[in-house]
């Protein structure tokens, strides 16, 4: 009935944190770099829960961040459809080159 | 016993996280992305964090997931039926990525006397709902707030342009 170490999960917070930035920094689909971001986000949700044994308000700053990611995702997902319905694509690096034009 | 689940929810969660590294398919990687947010609501009830596992269930595997899967949908009306996400840089992200994994992991390892202090662990979740009504009240209610703003906002965004 032993439980495991909680040292494994500030280890899986440091691969999610780690493996979103990898997908943020390589894939070049918006909705993909906003999945890095999420996974990035649940990272650190993790950290605040596995600490929040020692100070509960660790809790609560992990459940307000669940929301702000809630609204970062919905105003993120509007722009990102205007964006795609004026130029027809969700590319970043195409984005970037009409940017530039 | 209960280091079986432990371990069940965190295997679960690598897979989920190597797949989203490695696939191409942004539908794919959204199913991967709700595996993990899954398996860390369970982590976070075996952390007695019941509140946040609950919270999490509900705004990220039932809302964010879904609006992730809605904006697949809109930004895919071309013929082609999947949509493949290209890769750049990858050789670069890959050493970005392992050099912070690497740097964190040693952060967490060198930390003894916070790693003891996380074994004592109660359900406190009575403690959480007086606390957000009393010391983060402010907090509380500019959140809710905020979550109103936004929303209606998003719906705004999305409705001008398609009034164009």
């Amino acid at each position: 009935m032993s439980e495991l170490d909680p040292t494994y999960y500030l280890y899986l917070s440091a691969l999610l944190f780690s493996a979103g930035l990898f997908v943020v920094v390589s894939k070049r689909n918006v909705i993909f770099v906003l999945i890095g971001i999420e996974l990035i986000l649940n990272g650190a949700n993790l950290l605040l829960a596995t600490f929040s044994r020692i100070n509960l308000n660790a809790q609560i700053f992990a459940i307000f961040s669940i929301v702000l990611t809630v609204c970062e995702v919905a105003i993120a997902l509007a722009i990102l459809l205007n964006v795609y319905r004026k130029y027809g694509t969700s590319n970043l690096d195409e984005l970037q080159e009409i940017s530039n034009e | 016993m209960i280091q079986i689940i432990q371990y069940f929810f965190l295997v679960l969660a690598l897979i989920g996280i190597g797949v989203i590294v490695k696939t191409s398919n942004v539908v794919h990687a959204a199913y991967a992305l709700a595996l993990v947010l899954v398996s860390l609501a369970g982590i976070y009830v075996l952390l007695n964090a019941e509140l946040l596992a609950i919270v999490q269930i509900l705004l990220y595997a039932g809302g964010v997931v879904i609006l992730l899967m809605f904006g697949v949908m809109m930004t895919n009306r071309g013929k082609t039926t999947k949509l493949i996400s290209q890769s750049k840089n990858s050789f670069l992200a890959l050493i970005l990525s392992s050099a912070v994994f690497t740097g964190l992991v040693y952060l967490f390892s060198n930390m003894p006397e916070v790693a003891s202090g996380l074994n004592q662990s109660k359900s406190q979740i009575q403690e959480i709902g007086i606390s957000f009504l009393t010391e983060h009240i402010v907090a509380f209610e500019l959140i809710a707030f905020v979550l109103l703003v936004a929303l209606v906002g998003a719906a705004y965004l999305a409705k001008i342009s398609s009034n164009e």
